[in-house]
């Protein structure tokens, strides 16, 4: 099991029709809120397993689909001055 | 964590600034109203001849001034647009006619129910019936279009608007129309609504605060983070209605409010769909607009010029309840929404069918 991946799209629909194609194709993946310190925009994102990764960029590449960003879900440390921090 | 403490905080503080904006003189239940702020200052340019609803409200400005300096200053101040801008216009005119049915934004809706409104307690299962069809409509291929990087003038003008807005406020001239009685004379301070505009601006940029997001996540991911912005926005907005003994369970005798349930119930889920279809709430639209989001200025945009003409046009409800006319405004904006919403889906449907057969292009 490696991290987990935070996929984003340039459309909330890329997000939802990315996951029905990657769950099609076996991939264990799912629908999340954007997480705040990945983007300043509300919309929807894809988390999975970074081990993955290879199969998920083929897939999405194959139907069209532009990632536009990947990062990845660690937990960060709180403190004050992090507010201001992206 | 860090994103959860600060959206509580933000829900706090935003709350607080309502409550201390009312205390020194806005509306009652009208601390904060994205859309009773942007029809008064539609007023105070003179798009609107409505006596009583025309002022400059310095809030907006500060909102937006705000979001800029919070996105420059963590260096998410990202120039972007072209995605759709005359259906975000048209968006925006809509998300007001609805919240000028119900007679306040998402953001009113909640400090409504925290002072006691029940009717606004009906109006809150239509923005939650609004949220649930955008969403649904998301789901079958609605799309706005994927955004460009543009020019940096682009993303100055948002600002740029708001600090002429201050100075036009400021300086008073005899061009700019300010009411002598009704909603539009009720007003705190600038100076204090400025700042209260600025420090929501702030921290609704850095949280991320959205009373759209707010609702969806909960019922579509178990996700509870945005909702605990707006829950501590409303424990504060109640706490503040008990402490300073406006508190009033009722349907009637409702500062600027009405008792037409249907219509309060359909007019927020205008508001509840046009919001979803252009990415945001209208406080949103706001910081978005601040953070160098074309697209959301031209929703704004839309916003100003819907409530002008939903007041030009005699189509806005007041406490006496929504006009026959009004009402029909309404159906046919969730009518016209609808028909956006499909052809959208119909178009995509039909070029990913027309791709497939003949281009095979993949990007």
């Amino acid at each position: 099991m490696g991290s987990r991946l935070c996929i984003t799209f340039h459309t909330t629909y890329h997000a939802i029709k990315a996951e029905s194609i990657l769950k099609n194709a076996g991939v264990d993946c799912s629908l999340i809120p954007v997480p705040r310190k990945v983007s300043s925009v509300c919309g929807i994102a894809l988390q999975c397993d970074n081990a993955e990764s290879d199969i998920i960029e083929l897939t999405l590449s194959h139907s069209g689909i532009e990632i536009e960003s990947t990062s990845f879900l660690d937990a960060k440390d709180f403190s004050l001055l992090s507010l201001f921090r992206k | 964590m860090r994103d959860r403490i600060l959206i509580i905080i933000t829900g706090i503080v935003i709350g607080i600034s309502a409550i201390i904006l009312q205390i020194f003189g806005n509306p009652a239940n009208m601390g904060f109203c994205v859309a009773c702020f942007l029809r008064d200052i539609a007023g105070g340019l003179g798009l609107h001849r409505t006596a009583a609803v025309q002022y400059l409200r310095p809030e907006i400005a500060g909102i937006i001034l705000g979001a800029f300096l919070a996105a420059l200053f963590a260096k998410e101040f990202k120039t972007s647009g072209g995605s759709s801008p005359v259906l975000r216009f048209v968006l925006g005119m809509f998300m007001i006619a609805g919240a000028l049915t119900f007679l306040g934004c998402p953001l009113r809706l909640v400090i409504r129910i925290a002072g006691g409104d029940l009717n606004a307690l009906i109006a809150l299962p239509g923005y939650l019936t609004g949220i649930w069809a955008g969403v649904t409509l998301q789901k079958k291929g609605f799309t706005l279009g994927k955004p460009q990087s543009l020019p940096t003038i682009n993303s100055i003008i948002a600002p740029v608007c708001s600090v002429l807005l201050l100075v036009l406020l400021f300086s008073a001239p005899v061009f700019i129309f300010s009411s002598t009685e009704g909603p539009g004379f009720m007003r705190a301070p600038a100076a204090l609504a400025l700042l209260a505009g600025v420090f929501a601006g702030v921290l609704a940029q850095r949280s991320r605060l959205c009373t759209v997001g707010a609702f969806r996540d909960p019922l579509f991911f178990k996700d509870f983070q945005l909702f605990s912005g707006i829950l501590a926005f409303f424990s504060t907005a109640f706490a503040g209605s008990l402490i300073t003994g406006t508190f009033n369970l009722s349907f009637s005798a409702q500062p600027i409010a009405h008792s037409d349930g249907i219509w309060n119930f359909l007019g927020m889920t205008v508001v509840g769909l046009s919001s979803v279809l252009a990415g945001g709430c209208p406080l949103r639209q706001l910081i978005l607009s601040g953070q160098g989001d074309s697209d959301a200025f031209m929703t704004v945009l839309g916003l100003l010029s819907g409530a002008a003409l939903m007041h030009n046009f005699g189509l806005a409800a007041t406490s006496a309840g929504v006009s026959a006319a009004g009402g029909t405004t309404v159906i046919l904006s969730l009518a016209v929404l609808l028909i956006i919403g499909f052809s959208i889906i119909y178009t995509g449907k039909k070029n990913t069918v027309l791709n497939t057969v003949s281009n095979r292009t993949f990007t």
